[in-house]
């Protein structure tokens, strides 16, 4: 195989020293600075946590809301309408009196 | 967006050994740097800078983008070692870096400077104080860059770091996740195509270091 080696030193940035120090150095500079920002930066569970005593408070303030609603509300049902309770019991008392057409049905509706 | 993954790869190079009063080995860079050693991160940015360049500019074909991108490229490195699993291949994580963000810049921003290989300027940290050494090495650029041109983005990376940066195959292959026979492969064809296209421009085809 070739292992000749082809000519690129025009292509290399770091033919002259001076100039390709300083982004070295640069690039040093950026990426610990970039990294120490990254240290400081709180992690999800710090942030969570950072949370917790606002979390808590909303809680406390949702239950003081809560509890006295919850106490003054009737928890009763809703009464049945008039009107659909008394058709309800005509069937139960169409089905009741036995053997019988479907037009008894509807006269024991009143309809 | 791709990914930044490291690979499973391994950068021994000729200066990286832990013998004697020799320079430390990358892992134990990785290591100092993580206790924010300001010193090992110098010595890691210039070990790799050069070939976190060659890889982007294999990518881009631009050499102000290059630039950006591998500083950039290494930023991140710096700001995320903690990701860095494997601190004795740090080489193969960045150069991982260094070439989804240049995929990245490629196919989101494609006519952002001007045309790949054909960009005639010097970048930033190219440009020395002579301005007719400039631009000399400014005309032997841009013969290279028409000639690169000419092959693959694999072939560029390849011949890039084999001939600019003295990479070796195995290390290449294990950067780019191809064998070292295919290395050695994508060398001998980029060779032959850079030579088809060098003959004549009065560009250093021969051999050098």
């Amino acid at each position: 195989m070739d292992e000749e080696r082809l000519d690129f030193r025009a292509l290399d940035p770091s033919v002259d020293p001076v100039p390709w120090n300083r982004v070295v150095a640069s690039v040093v500079t950026r990426g610990m600075a970039a990294r120490a920002a990254a240290c400081r930066r709180p992690s999800v569970m710090e942030m969570l946590a950072g949370w917790k005593r606002p979390a808590l408070a909303l809680a406390a303030v949702l239950a003081l809301v809560a509890v006295p609603v919850l106490l003054f509300v009737d928890p009763a049902p809703q009464p049945v309408p008039a009107g659909k309770a008394e058709v309800a019991l005509a069937v139960v008392d169409w089905a009741w009196a036995g053997p019988s057409q479907p037009l008894d049905l509807l006269d024991a509706v009143g309809r | 967006m791709a990914t930044e993954v490291a690979p499973a790869v391994r950068m021994p190079r000729k200066d990286n050994t832990t013998h004697g009063a020799g320079p430390a080995d990358d892992a134990t860079l990785v290591g100092r740097m993580r206790g924010g050693d300001r010193e090992a991160a110098t010595a890691l940015v210039g070990r790799y800078l050069r070939a976190a360049y060659v890889v982007a500019l294999a990518v881009l074909g631009n050499r102000h983008d290059a630039e950006d991108v591998a500083q950039e490229a290494f930023v991140v490195a710096i700001e995320r070692i903690e990701e860095c699993r494997e601190p004795d291949r740090f080489a193969g994580w960045l150069m991982t870096i260094v070439r989804n963000r240049s995929r990245n810049l490629r196919n989101t921003v494609p006519a952002r400077r001007s045309i790949p290989w054909e960009d005639d300027a010097l970048a930033d940290g190219m440009r020395s104080p002579d301005p007719r050494q400039d631009a000399e090495r400014s005309e032997d650029a841009d013969r290279l860059m028409h000639a690169l041109a000419a092959v693959s983005d694999i072939q560029r990376e390849v011949v890039l770091l084999h001939d600019l940066e003295g990479w070796h195959h195995a290390d290449i292959g294990a950067s780019l996740g191809v064998s070292e026979v295919m290395s050695r492969q994508h060398l001998f064809t980029a060779h032959r195509l850079l030579r088809e296209r060098l003959v004549g421009s009065g560009l250093p085809g021969g051999s050098h270091g």
